[in-house]
């Protein structure tokens, strides 16, 4: 069974991440004030105000596709029901390792000229995200992510 | 009965900002109550489909289609719009559709466009 709370189409928060994100203190992430275009750079900004509990720290840039697909579930009697549904799988993802220090620290991806660009539809959507995460090796791991836009 | 028409396009690529010119032949006279043609920008997954984005010409004839005849048209792409895309689970894509209004079921006729960024 698969849990989420919806906050509108291609928004949907998994219950995990609602949590990671409330355990996430001293963590921060950002992009930079151009415009990310597909084939050209974005600039991501991680601020780290308490490197303590945050564990092995790295960055990505990460496009999220979401897609309406039609669902069919049985019913006890037998009987089944159609439904909609948004699921959703990650388009494009690249990461780098981060030091786990206090402060500001400035890294650059590349957008693939054949990624997505930002689009945000009725059946169909493509969200990109700024993401932190640092591992730890007990517990949940600390996440901070921040949507931002990329043009064709 | 229904009327039977092709559609002509003056090419398959555009950019934004371009202008499509097309050219709609009635193939087979019918009843209609209005032709037009419409420009949309579309969202397509496996079981669903969405129009974005619908730019009409406007009436182009209102009342019966004649065998024989033709009507031109032109339709222009939004400055920003955005370009076509085929992902892993759907595509984003424009298209012109050219819609008979009856009384009945409406007739369409398709055709999808390549829509790019200039190099």
């Amino acid at each position: 069974m698969d849990f989420r709370f919806s906050l509108g189409k291609g928004r949907e928060i998994h219950p995990l991440d609602f949590l990671r994100r409330r355990l996430t203190r001293g963590l921060d992430v950002a992009t930079g004030d151009e415009p990310a275009r597909r084939g050209g750079e974005v600039e991501a900004l991680v601020t780290i105000s308490n490197a303590r509990k945050l564990g092995d720290l790295e960055v990505g840039v990460v496009c999220t596709e979401y897609y309406d697909e039609q669902e069919t579930t049985r019913d006890s009697d037998g009987s089944t029901s159609l439904s909609r549904s948004t699921s959703d799988e990650v388009a494009h993802e690249s990461w780098s390792q981060v030091e786990s220090i206090s402060g500001t620290q400035s890294l650059r991806f590349m957008i693939p000229s054949d990624a997505p660009f930002s689009y945000r539809g009725e059946c169909l959507s493509f969200k990109w995200e700024v993401v932190a995460r640092g591992h730890k090796s007990r517990g949940l791991d600390a996440q901070a992510r921040s949507e931002f836009s990329v043009l064709p | 009965v229904s009327p039977r028409f092709q559609l002509q396009l003056d090419r398959e690529r555009y950019a934004p900002g371009d202008t499509i010119k097309g050219t709609i032949q009635i193939l087979e006279g019918g009843d209609s109550r209005v032709l037009e043609a419409l420009l949309e920008y579309c969202e397509e997954t496996s079981d669903y489909s969405e129009v974005a984005i619908s730019i009409p010409s406007g009436p182009l004839r209102e009342g019966e289609l004649t065998t024989g005849t033709s009507f031109e048209f032109e339709l222009g792409l939004p400055p920003d719009a955005l370009p076509n895309y085929k992902s892993r689970h759907g595509e984003l894509h424009w298209q012109v559709d050219v819609k008979s209004e009856e009384f009945a079921r409406d007739s369409h006729e398709r055709r999808r466009i390549e829509v790019g960024l200039p190099d």
